[in-house]
């Protein structure tokens, strides 16, 4: 089986028909002579019609054979014999996934560097998410030379670290492994972003997770700001009428505690009646980022008050249609603050559980044999480069170059002593 | 000594007194007897046989007589009488891959024939001929009219078509005695006429040599490639490949040639044919020799 790195390179066999049409056009082109004989020349239908066929054939034969092997040579042709399948076979393509976020990286990397050194190609792929490091590990392998592909995982395996979804990324035909490093903690402890507001003060949570389950404690670190107003890049605006009721909606988000964050990423909140609500569409990030949030807040969807997200001079403008006096409004001002703040969010290097290994010896797949049809999917992608004859037709198709010179020399030598003939 | 001289080499020297005079310095050294022979001689005396003369004129009545061998002399008198008859049409402008053209050769062998039958104190004559006569010298001896004649083929170029017939039979006409008639031709013109003017001339009494000239790529037609072959004579455009050509080509310039042969056998001629790739003094010294050894007229 024959398989083309450039298979596009093959139409370039139109070029044969030019030493045709060469050799076609020299024929016409009969050389007057003076020739005293001439009598006893036959000028035969069979002559004629010679005319019409291209001159000396063989040397036609060695330029068609010179441009075609040039053409086959430009296309990259991959020769797929038993002999050559077998030797790719005999070889692996390896990337090695190494989980940052495992419990013990370093016996990882030791672990990953003993994988690397079996491999006839591989890739040491570093990632804290495991998915993302499928991924690229698919990539790689898409573009390794060919031989037998699999992926092989380096990880402490937390519960949640893999799902089979990322398994899907997996190229057909490729393998995966799963060597487990470390053992997660029994109870792991991280502290959380501090909360300033609730009950007037600022609070820093504390969250543990254990093997039981979570629990976070709160500890007050400070007083309240020091105007006293906490959230000042938080605004709610309203009808004249309802300005105080507008404060006290605000007031009462805020004291559930908001997350520190950027006092740069300024929210107004616009009840209906406000003199000054207009905005434009959004078009810097972090309010897109807040708008998203703001569509999926699940406080939002209990009240059921549908509220627009625009932005202006920077600034996010959430607008609802309810006054500030509604019972629903805190409610409104909240969702906008946890938009923008999220609240606490869980982290996976938490995780105490692990996925079994009976899970993991499901998932595991060996790498498939290296298949014609593997081998011209390959080529296709050019990933075959170092397997090409290409370099065996340029030499044949140089040597046919010689014996095409050799001949054209040969014929011109003839027809000099012609040209002698004609010019005597 | 023998030695070759280049056809070509001779044909690019002007002084064709000089050429045709070396060619026959070295064509007759070594010889004995005159190649050529008249009708009569008159006895002069007797001289004392010497190794080498010919043994037809020891008086063997005499030896009988008195026991000692005696060669009779005569007295040299013209009694050949020599017309050259020489082919000027434009097909003898024709060089082939020699580099000498057959008229140029033909020129150098008419010079060297007419120095040679001069310098047996025999009468030479000139024709020269295309379509019609162009130089006609009549038959005679002296270096003065050698010279002439010398002269004539100096000044004559090749050009027209050929009717050697015609020439024939009005160089018969102007004869006006039985001698030596030597034509030379390429034969081209190959018609019932030429044939008939050989036969009348041999049937006068005229002794006639054929010198063919020829070269080489007329008998091989070395072309392989597709050629537009044009007849100088006629003008006549023959379009053939040469690959394909060349059997039936040479087929019939074989039997072209072979039907001039048995002309020549059949009318008495002597059919000389010359290449003109080889060396003039070499073919004119061959085929003297094979004349004389031969014993021919």
């Amino acid at each position: 089986m024959i398989a083309w790195l450039t298979p596009g390179a093959l139409a370039a066999f139109a070029l044969l028909a030019a030493p045709v049409i060469v050799h076609l056009l020299a024929r016409r082109n009969a050389r007057r002579l003076v020739f005293p004989a001439t009598a006893f020349v036959r000028a035969t239908q069979a002559a004629a019609v010679r005319l019409r066929r291209p001159t000396d054939l063989v040397l036609l034969s060695v330029r068609l054979g010179v441009l075609a092997l040039a053409v086959l040579a430009g296309a990259h042709p991959v020769v797929v014999t038993r002999w050559r399948q077998a030797a790719w076979n005999a070889r692996v393509s390896r990337a090695v996934i190494i989980d940052s976020t495992s419990a013990d990286a370093g016996a990882g990397r030791q672990l990953a560097s003993q994988e690397a050194a079996s491999a006839f190609r591989s890739v040491p792929i570093e990632s804290a998410d495991l998915a993302d490091g499928i991924a690229r590990a698919a990539q790689w392998l898409a573009s390794a030379p060919p031989s037998r592909r699999e992926i092989v995982v380096v990880s402490s395996f937390r519960m949640g670290a893999l799902h089979p979804e990322a398994l899907s990324l997996i190229p057909p035909g490729a393998g995966i492994r799963f060597l487990r490093v470390g053992t997660p903690r029994a109870e792991q402890t991280a502290a959380l972003s501090p909360v300033t507001g609730w009950r007037g003060r600022r609070w820093q949570p504390t969250v543990t997770v254990s093997r039981e389950g979570t629990r976070t404690s709160w500890q007050a670190v400070g007083g309240p700001d020091a105007n006293g107003e906490p959230a000042k890049w938080l605004t709610v605006v309203s009808a004249p009428a309802d300005v105080a009721a507008g404060d006290r909606a605000r007031r009462a988000a805020v004291s559930f505690g908001v997350p520190s964050g950027d006092d740069r990423q300024k929210v107004v909140v616009s009840f209906a009646g406000a003199a000054d609500a207009q905005g434009q569409p959004i078009h810097t990030p972090w309010i897109a980022r807040a708008a998203e949030a703001l569509r999926r807040s699940e406080l939002l969807a209990d009240v059921d008050v549908p509220v627009t997200a625009r932005e202006r001079d920077g600034t996010m403008i959430v607008g609802a249609p309810l006054t500030a006096s509604s019972a629903a409004a805190p409610a409104v001002v909240r969702a906008a603050i946890l938009a923008v703040r999220p609240a606490v969010l869980a982290d996976q290097t938490l995780e105490t559980m692990t996925i079994s290994d009976a899970q993991l010896a499901q998932w595991r797949r060996d790498p498939a044999p290296v298949s014609a049809d593997v081998v011209a999917t390959l080529a296709r992608g050019g990933q075959a480069e170092g397997e090409t004859a290409s370099r065996w037709l340029w030499a044949f198709a140089l040597a046919l170059l010689g014996v095409e010179g050799w001949l054209r020399r040969r014929t011109g030598r003839g027809a000099l002593r012609e040209a002698h003939a004609d010019a005597a | 000594m023998a030695f070759s001289l280049d056809p070509v080499a001779l044909a690019a020297i002007a002084d064709l007194e000089l050429v045709s005079r070396r060619i026959v310095d070295g064509t007759i050294s070594g010889l004995h007897r005159s190649p050529f022979h008249g009708y009569s001689a008159e006895f002069s005396q007797y001289r004392h046989y010497r190794p080498g003369d010919d043994l037809k004129y020891v008086d063997w009545k005499l030896f009988a007589r008195t026991d000692r061998l005696y060669t009779k002399q005569f007295i040299e008198t013209t009694n050949l009488w020599c017309q050259i008859a020489l082919d000027a049409s434009a097909s003898m402008n024709y060089a082939g891959g020699a580099g000498v053209t057959k008229f140029e050769y033909a020129r150098l062998l008419a010079a060297s024939f007419a120095h040679l039958v001069s310098r047996q104190g025999d009468a030479v004559g000139l024709v020269t001929y295309a379509d019609r006569l162009t130089h006609y010298l009549p038959s005679r001896g002296g270096q003065a009219h050698l010279r002439s004649l010398l002269l004539a083929l100096q000044r004559t170029e090749p050009g027209g078509q050929t009717d050697a017939a015609s020439a024939l039979a009005r160089t018969l006409d102007l004869l006006k005695r039985r001698g030596l008639l030597v034509l030379i031709s390429d034969l081209y013109d190959e018609d019932e006429r030429v044939d008939q003017a050989l036969k009348q001339a041999a049937h006068i009494g005229h002794e006639i040599i054929l010198f063919h000239i020829l070269t080489r790529e007329e008998v091989e037609l070395p072309f392989r490639d597709d050629v537009e072959l044009e007849d100088p004579e006629t003008g006549r455009l023959v379009l053939a490949n040469g690959a394909s050509a060349a059997r039936p080509y040479r087929e019939a310039i074989s039997a072209f040639l072979e039907r001039w042969r048995a002309r020549g056998a059949t009318s008495g001629a002597d059919y000389v044919r010359v290449f003109t790739d080889t060396p003039l003094d070499a073919a004119l010294r061959a085929y003297v020799r094979r004349r004389v050894l031969g014993g021919a007229a």
